[in-house]
């Protein structure tokens, strides 16, 4: 099948056209081994169906070109699986997007030119001179506006004609190839190697009127000196509240609905059909309640994307980066990073998968490895759990404490892997900032939805994994019998009593079994935590007896209750709209839901008997804030970083947040025993600095090697 | 003088880049800032943070510990 390739320099509209060109009919993926997104796409051009391939977008193609999209769309051209090039340019931006000129004629591939945002241009009263432009250039050029259709049609007919005549071409003889009028043409003069006489056709064929732009206009107030900064937190505030707030209204949908259609609903079909309890506990409690957890990531992750890509399309995205830039250096990092931290704080998974967007691979490594001591929304629910029954007059400062005593850690963090890991960044970034345009909705539409597919498809296997291997230790009881969830009995509460003694350190009482089972489901999902702690300190009487048949789930009632609760959540959000954003996140779950409404009060007053003291149930969320990311978390850091890193960054994140937990408590415990206590903070001191001399050695070592750009010390 | 140390909206053509910094030079080589070009200072980011520049037509940001190394002469 024929296949052409667009190539031109970033926000030259090139995707924009993709978009236009293939529609809904793209896939996207990673180019062979490296983080690049990989764009592809067929559309119909006459009787043929045509593959395109959207490149990434590059200023130039020669070798020194570092960055990894260079390098990705020069091994593309040289591969010459393209027949066609279209090669975009943007007409406000001529004379310096014509600088590829040159070395794109040195790929001997035929090319069609196209003149992008053709009506900006109009308006900023620049006129291309067309012919001028295809005479000089040899190339058949087509002018259109990607934004709105404009010429569309023509770019089709041209196209189609410069297709039949490359094909002519190729079956040709080679030599006869390069004589042909239409494709192109060794024979460009000097024209072609001077990059000044390049600048001089720029200034022929198009005609500039001096003014200010647009852009600059805005900018005049969106980048004012005292506005700046107030504009960029009300933009990041809107962004967070609006994702995380409307996104929340569609969680209970999704939990609802596959929680009835899909873990119900199969468990009810598995028993039926006579299936062993155990491949019912792996089937419908594993890969169904893993589908539920996933579901409900959608609606949040979703909006979040949406409105990124409304920012990213606008143009503000590369403002609010240089807004930020001067405060995010002294941590060693560009402006870009700070996007990925404030979603962080709705959810670690978009955080971990925005940080893709970052050039530098150190700033990008940084960003995944500090991105989840962000304190997420669903730990929210776990600190006013433990707050309301072990502090309820100081939970709200508690929280706000906890919320400070994540970012210092992700900034500490920063701090040392930059001393230690990474060398001084100095890798020339000068970063463009486009012009702002209204944006597309069809490109936000289809940039949010490939965003969501990855995290759904790609991250979702790693996930379900997880969620299945946890299911099956909390559904298998030590005696071999199954079904044991949230009781003493099974494998998981055993394990939990047995490594309970090692979290007495931090504080959590040596009877405090619960809590400890409390972290292993934590990594489900950290809202799972209030459930389990609510469970294990109440055991609820036995309901439901195994041997009796299951009832069929109402399905139909259960999607109606789920749409009901759409309604609900809605007029919810709206009379609530005064509140801080995540002040009332409910991360699902029926057990959230509990908190609000007031949990079994027994549980309250149990976990009080099991805590030694509410500054002990502190420690413990101070633990659960760091000690791991979520399985969600921990697939998409182990897909956008490797293995070794996310291993490296969980070791951390395991030994800094039990270094943390447990000085906090044994200071507690100074007055009471000034020398073991003094000795625990030393000793753990110790260890914690040679434990990360050892791992960040051993991490430099697996570098070394594999990634040079990574600018290992 | 070095691109830094120009004001607000000051403009000045360029003369060169420190020879020692590579990335930087390759960078503005494809970018088209070179020798001669006319260059434009917009404004500073708060905070120390970077400047934003207009080099044909085109705006950019840049770092300031960046724009020490490239040397203008003051139109």
């Amino acid at each position: 099948m024929t296949e052409i390739a667009l190539i031109g320099s970033p926000n030259c509209g090139k995707t924009t056209l993709f978009n236009r060109l293939t529609g809904a009919r793209q896939r996207t993926g990673n180019w062979p081994g490296v983080t690049v997104e990989q764009k592809l796409g067929s559309f119909p051009l006459g009787r043929d169906k045509i593959n395109a391939v959207d490149l990434p977008g590059v200023y130039s193609l020669d070798a020194s070109e570092s960055a990894l999209d260079a390098q990705v769309a020069r091994n593309y051209l040289h591969s010459r699986k393209a027949s066609l090039l279209i090669w975009v340019v943007d007409a406000t931006q001529l004379a310096r997007h014509l600088r590829l000129l040159p070395q794109l004629q040195q790929l001997e591939t035929p090319m069609v030119l196209v003149v992008n945002m053709i009506d900006c241009a109009r308006k900023e009263g620049i006129e291309v001179d067309l012919e001028l432009l295809a005479q000089k250039t040899q190339l058949p050029v087509v002018a259109i506006s990607a934004a709105t259709g404009e010429g569309l049609a023509a770019l089709s007919t041209t196209l189609a004609t410069s297709l039949t005549t490359a094909k002519r071409n190729s079956t040709a003889s080679p030599s006869a190839q390069h004589q042909s009028p239409g494709s192109l043409s060794h024979d460009l003069g000097s024209l072609s190697h001077n990059l000044e006489s390049l600048s001089q056709l720029a200034a022929e064929v198009s005609q500039h009127r001096h003014h200010k732009s647009l852009s600059e206009g805005i900018d005049h107030w969106l980048l004012h000196p005292r506005l700046a900064f107030p504009i960029f937190l009300m933009v990041m505030y809107l962004l967070f509240s609006i994702s995380v707030n409307v996104g929340a209204v569609f969680i209970d949908f999704f939990d609802i609905w596959m929680g009835s259609w899909v873990v119900e609903g199969s468990r009810w079909l598995l028993t039926g059909l006579g299936s062993p309890t155990w491949l019912t506990a792996i089937l419908a409690d594993g890969l169904g309640g893993g589908l539920q957890l996933i579901s409900t990531f959608i609606p949040v992750i979703g909006c979040l994307y949406f409105c990124m890509s409304i920012l990213e399309d606008s143009g503000y995205l590369s403002r609010a980066t240089f807004v930020i830039d001067g405060l995010m250096s002294r941590i060693g990092l560009p402006g870009q990073a700070f996007i990925p931290l404030i979603v962080g704080f709705g959810c670690n998974v978009p955080s971990v998968m925005a940080a893709r967007a970052l050039d530098r691979p150190s700033a990008r490594m940084t960003t995944i490895f500090i991105a989840p001591f962000m304190s997420c929304g669903a730990r929210l629910s776990v600190y006013v759990f433990v707050g309301t029954a072990l502090f309820p007059e100081q939970a709200h400062n508690a929280i706000f404490l906890l919320y400070l005593l994540g970012i210092g850690v992700a900034v500490f963090s920063a701090w040392l892997l930059r001393k230690s890991l990474f060398g001084e960044d100095s890798d020339g970034s000068i970063c463009e900032m486009p012009a702002y345009h209204r944006p597309l909705l069809r490109n936000v539409l289809i940039q949010s939805w490939q965003r969501l597919y990855a995290f759904m498809f790609r991250a979702g296997k790693r996930i379900l994994a997880v969620v299945m291997l946890l299911s099956v230790v909390s559904s298998l009881g030590t005696d071999g019998s199954w079904g044991n969830q949230n009781s003493e009995k099974s494998v998981l509460a055993a394990t939990g009593k047995l490594l309970t003694p090692l979290f007495v350190p931090i504080g959590i009482g040596e009877d405090n079994w619960p809590a400890t089972v409390g972290l292993f489901s934590g990594l489900f999902a950290k809202e799972v935590v209030v459930g389990t702690l609510d469970t294990l300190y109440s055991p609820a009487p036995e309901v439901g007896n195994a041997d009796q048949p299951l009832a069929r789930p109402e399905f139909m009632a259960d999607l109606a209750r789920a749409l009901h609760s759409i309604e609900e959540n809605f007029s919810a959000l709206l009379s609530s709209s005064t509140q801080l954003p995540g002040a009332e996140l409910d991360f699902s779950n029926s057990q959230t839901a509990a908190v609000e409404q007031g949990v079994q009060h027994s549980s309250y007053d149990v976990m009080n008997a099991y805590f030694p003291s509410a500054w002990a149930a502190f420690c413990f969320l101070v633990f659960i804030l760091l000690y791991a990311p979520c399985v969600a978390t921990i697939g998409v850091m182990q897909k956008e970083a490797g293995s070794a890193w996310l291993q490296f960054s969980v070791a951390w994140s395991l030994l800094l947040s039990y270094w943390l937990a447990s000085n906090l408590w044994h200071l507690s415990l100074l007055f009471e025993s000034p020398w073991s206590s003094l000795g625990w903070m030393f000793g753990s001191t110790a260890v914690l600095v040679l434990s990360y001399r050892a791992i960040s050695h051993r991490v430099k070592r697996h570098y070394a090697n594999e990634i040079p750009a990574l600018n290992i010390l | 003088m070095t691109l830094n140390q120009l004001v607000a909206g000051q403009s000045a053509s360029v003369i060169g880049i420190s020879v020692d910094q590579h990335a930087l030079a390759n960078r503005c080589q494809s970018l088209g800032i070179t020798p001669g070009c006319a260059i434009e200072v917009l404004r500073r980011a708060p905070a120390k943070g970077p400047l934003q520049i207009k080099v044909l037509n085109t705006l950019y940001s840049i770092r300031s510990a960046d724009a020490e190394h490239i040397g203008v002469k003051p139109l």
